[in-house]
């Protein structure tokens, strides 16, 4: 009797079906269909194909040639993901939102901040401090005083800066203190300015007038602070202490002011008992003291401090 | 489905499949202080093994104001000079070039003079690598008198170590016009800055202590045939901020 419809098998005590089965693509048919050897039918899917049907999408990397998949880093400038040691995905020390460090300009000689060397940097904290004013130097009369005033602190100034924003150098300029009042009643000079570029920038501190007169008793005027500069956040430098004598011995000079937002120390000015120059400022950016003179023995003013510029770094 | 291994302590999958930073994993992560005077604490870097930064703050203790000294008689006056300021220093550090454990030490303020001279600030210290040092106690230059007359309060301590440092602010110096009529010098401001303590005023009066853990030094005193203590410096500060 004939099975599925296909000639019965013409030969004595043979069972089965004369039907011949043929492979198609990517199949294989091995065996006759017979009690002593049946068909099996193998199918197999070639690699070209199934690399074919496959592909990477969003973080995913996929190669049709070798059938790797892999995580897709991105080449997007500034990318810091990494594969790790174990082969996993890792962020290295230089990831966004963490600090890169400090650049400090801290001398008048200043210098550049360049975008190609600090490559990860997607954030500044600049902060900017100019110099400071120079104190006034003092001769007084025989049995008189003169005692001056002492120079202003220069003006901080702050900003959070994005990197891409700026352009590829930005100079950095650090503010000269002002010059010591010469001993024969110089004025005090006036503080250098500090800038990064003209982005964020503080003016210098005065430098205390020497206007005042000897005289047995008197006052004396101090430096005042420059005008603003540009910052987000802003804080201008201390007015220096007026210097001041209630006789002929008797008198104190004044101290330089600080620094906007604290920085630097003024330097101080004399008190009575001998002629004292003006003490130096210490940075950055105070002023200097003014001197006090006793009896027609002069005394210089002290010099301003040099600002500065502090650069913090985020990726 | 194809899957990438991540680290998890910054990423993690959301339920849309996307690669998403973990909220807080990055940037600012702590800050630890050690007060000063009080207990030392050893900083091991080591508690915080994602750190890749540090930033230390530390400010030296403030500088006594002197006491004055009123047992001459009672027709004198004595006026003392104001403390200075404790200096302020900091810098960032990068986590992985720091000792295992690093002894951050705040500094205390001197004391005031009971009628003599003030205490010298301690400095405050992140190991070796940043230190401020204390401010300075004012002297008391014990001249009872009823004429005008001026004291000098505490010079600066010195610059100390660090990327930024701010020395502490001068004591301010104390003036007598009469035997009654005085002010002493105030305390100097810390390079923070924390604030200096008032001078006495008048006749006869105590100093007042300068900002506490921020340095401040201690106002010089005014008396009048008697003793007022200085006012003491306030203590220093270590501050040690972390950064993933």
């Amino acid at each position: 009797m004939a099975r599925c419809g296909c000639a019965e098998v013409d030969a004595p005590g043979a069972e089965g079906c004369a039907c011949a089965l043929q492979a198609g693509a990517n199949v294989t048919v091995t065996g006759t269909g017979q009690g002593a050897s049946p068909w099996i039918v193998s199918s197999s899917t070639s690699t070209p194909q199934i690399r074919a049907a496959l592909s990477g999408v969003n973080g995913v990397a996929y190669d049709p040639v070798t059938g790797i998949i892999s995580a897709r880093l991105s080449t997007d400038a500034g990318n810091a993901l990494v594969l790790g040691g174990d082969t996993g995905l890792f962020v290295p020390p230089v990831v966004t939102g963490s600090p890169l460090g400090m650049i400090v300009f801290d001398t008048a000689v200043g210098g550049n901040w360049n975008k190609a060397d600090n490559p990860t940097a997607k954030w500044l904290r600049v902060r900017v401090i100019g110099g400071g004013g120079g104190g006034a130097g003092a001769l007084s009369a025989a049995a008189q005083a003169l005692m001056r005033g002492g120079g202003a602190g220069g003006n901080y100034s702050e900003s959070w800066l994005e990197v891409s924003t700026l352009p590829a150098s930005v100079a950095i300029t650090v503010g000269t203190g002002g010059a010591a009042g010469n001993a024969a009643n110089g004025a005090g000079g006036l503080g250098g300015f500090s800038g990064f570029g003209t982005i964020v920038t503080a003016l210098g501190g005065n430098g205390a007038p020497n206007t005042a007169v000897t005289a047995t008793s008197g006052v004396s005027p101090s430096g005042g602070p420059g005008g603003l500069g540009v910052g987000q956040i802003q804080s201008l430098g201390q007015i220096g202490d007026r210097g001041i004598w209630l006789s002929a011995t008797i008198g104190l000079a004044g101290t330089g002011g600080i620094a906007g937002a604290g920085f630097g120390t003024g330097g101080r000015g004399g008190i009575s008992g001998s002629p004292t120059n003006g003490q130096t400022a210490s940075g950055p950016g105070a002023g200097g003291g003014g001197g006090s003179s006793f009896g027609a023995i002069s005394a210089g003013g002290g010099a301003g401090a040099p600002g500065a510029v502090y650069i913090e770094m985020f990726s | 489905m194809a899957r990438v291994c991540v680290d998890s302590n910054y990423f993690d999958v959301n339920d849309l499949g996307q690669l998403t930073v973990v909220p807080g994993s990055l940037g600012f992560q702590s800050a630890v202080q050690a007060l000063g005077g009080l207990t030392n604490l050893n900083f091991q870097i080591a508690d915080y093994p994602l750190a890749t930064w540090v930033f230390v703050e530390c400010i030296g203790g403030g500088g006594g104001g002197a006491g004055a000294n009123g047992s001459a008689s009672g027709t004198t006056g004595h006026i003392g000079g104001g403390g200075s300021g404790g200096t302020y220093c900091a810098s960032w550090l990068q986590a992985s070039t720091l000792p295992a454990i690093v002894i951050a030490a705040g500094g205390a303020g001197g004391a005031g003079g009971v009628f003599d001279d003030g205490d010298d600030g301690v400095v405050s210290s992140f190991g070796s690598l940043v230190i401020a040092p204390g401010g300075i106690g004012a002297v008391s230059i014990f001249v009872g008198s009823t004429a005008t007359s001026m004291n000098p309060g505490a010079p600066s301590p010195a610059l100390g170590t660090g990327q930024i440092r701010r020395q502490g602010s001068p004591g301010e110096h104390a003036v007598m016009m009469n035997a009654v009529q005085k002010s002493g010098g105030n305390g100097g401001a810390s390079g923070w800055p924390g604030a200096g303590g008032l001078g006495g005023f008048g006749s006869s009066q105590a100093g007042v202590g300068g900002q506490a853990f921020a340095g401040g030094g201690g106002g010089g005193a005014t008396a009048f045939g008697n003793s007022q203590p200085g006012g003491s410096g306030g203590g220093g500060l270590v501050r040690i901020s972390v950064y993933n």
